[in-house]
């Protein structure tokens, strides 16, 4: 590093060129360079809030779906819950049908099996009861079911 | 009056590497996809323009100033760590700095002048009329200090290049002149950082503070 000659510390016409060579700068900076920046500046900033607000009403959006999907969904379950409680229901019935079906075929069947045999032709017979029959020939219980 | 050749040169070349990193910026900046040299430059107005609350009414100006001051000090500092420069740092010569602080200085002045008046400008400085003394004192002092402090600080950091370079072997002198530059291209930023810094609140104190809070600013909205 060379120090100038005489007092260094002193300035001379160099300093009138250098601050020349700055306000050149400072002109080019202030009048061309800035005003883009800052423009640039505005417009991300525009962008940014363009999109947080685009943000804001896509999550807005998605909680209204997902209220609606939730409801749905309560809906769906509360009809499969209503479709179960049915078949159930359904189920119960046809079990306590068959039962007395096969209650009353059993009835029917010991009853047979204890009624004496009577011939034809003897007096009084006037041919078989009718609570003597089968009880596929007294109903249908496929029609009593209701089924489909 | 002579005029140092090298100084000039060096500070001419700082000037044309500012000028072109900023024209680069102003035809290659982008909305979507800033380089990091356009988000510096960026933060660099951005905290200026933050900076000068009080001087609101100017803020144009003195993010101008502050701006174009932060770069081209830095410039200048780090001119000289470039590989192979042989140009000197123009902060390094007491000419830049002086030329720097007394156009900051005349801003400063020109912008009190138009916030207060010319009698409110001196109205400042003469009440209390004992105090007067002590205020131009003070607004003398002020470029003396922003020019000193700059150029002594970047004289003593070449001072020491020179020192590291005279009295160790080259060998032995690679890892204290590289452990230097670390710490000169901190101190560079520091010291352009401090300049414009100082710049703003000179602009700030020579502005009323009711001047900012009772007009609507004259220059953009902020950032």
């Amino acid at each position: 590093m060379d120090l100038p000659n005489g007092n260094f510390l002193l300035p001379d016409a160099t300093a009138l060129v250098e601050g020349a060579v700055f306000l050149v700068v400072l002109v080019v900076v202030s009048k061309f360079v800035l005003p883009r920046l800052h423009g640039l500046a505005a417009q991300r900033k525009q962008l940014i809030d363009n999109d947080l607000s685009s943000a804001s009403d896509a999550e807005s959006a998605a909680r209204h779906h997902e209220e609606e999907a939730a409801l749905l969904i309560g809906q769906a379950h509360r009809e499969a819950r209503a479709i179960i409680d049915r078949a159930y229901e359904r189920h119960d019935f046809i079990v306590a049908e068959g039962m007395r079906k096969g209650r009353e075929e059993y009835e029917w069947f010991t009853r047979k099996l204890d009624t004496p045999r009577r011939r034809p032709g003897q007096a009084g017979d006037v041919g078989e009861p009718s609570s003597s029959r089968a009880p596929d020939e007294q109903s249908d219980v496929s029609a009593s079911l209701n089924v489909g | 009056m002579s005029v140092q050749g090298d100084s000039v040169v060096a500070s001419a070349v700082t000037a044309v590497i500012v000028i072109c990193l900023a024209l680069y910026l102003r035809g290659n900046g982008s909305v979507r996809k800033p380089s990091a040299l356009q988000l510096a430059w960026e933060v660099t107005a951005s905290s200026a323009r933050n900076l000068a609350d009080v001087a609101a009414p100017y803020r144009d100006r003195v993010v101008a100033a502050a701006v174009t001051l932060f770069w081209f000090i830095l410039a200048a500092n780090w001119l000289p760590l470039l590989p192979g420069s042989p140009l000197p740092a123009p902060t390094a010569n007491i000419n830049m700095t002086i030329a720097l602080a007394v156009i900051v200085i005349v801003m400063v002045h020109v912008t009190a002048l138009q916030a207060r008046g010319v009698r409110g400008y001196l109205r400042h400085y003469l009440t209390p009329l004992w105090l007067a003394p002590v205020r131009v004192l003070e607004e003398l002092i002020k470029p003396v200090t922003l020019a000193l402090r700059l150029f002594g600080v970047l004289f003593a950091s070449g001072l020491i290049f020179a020192l590291l370079g005279e009295l160790l072997p080259p060998p032995a002198a690679l890892v204290p002149h590289a452990a230097w530059t670390l710490f000169d291209l901190f101190m560079s930023v520091v010291q352009a950082f401090i300049f414009a810094l100082l710049t703003v609140l000179y602009f700030n104190s020579a502005v009323p503070a009711e001047t900012s809070s009772s007009s609507a600013p004259v220059g953009r909205s902020n950032q």
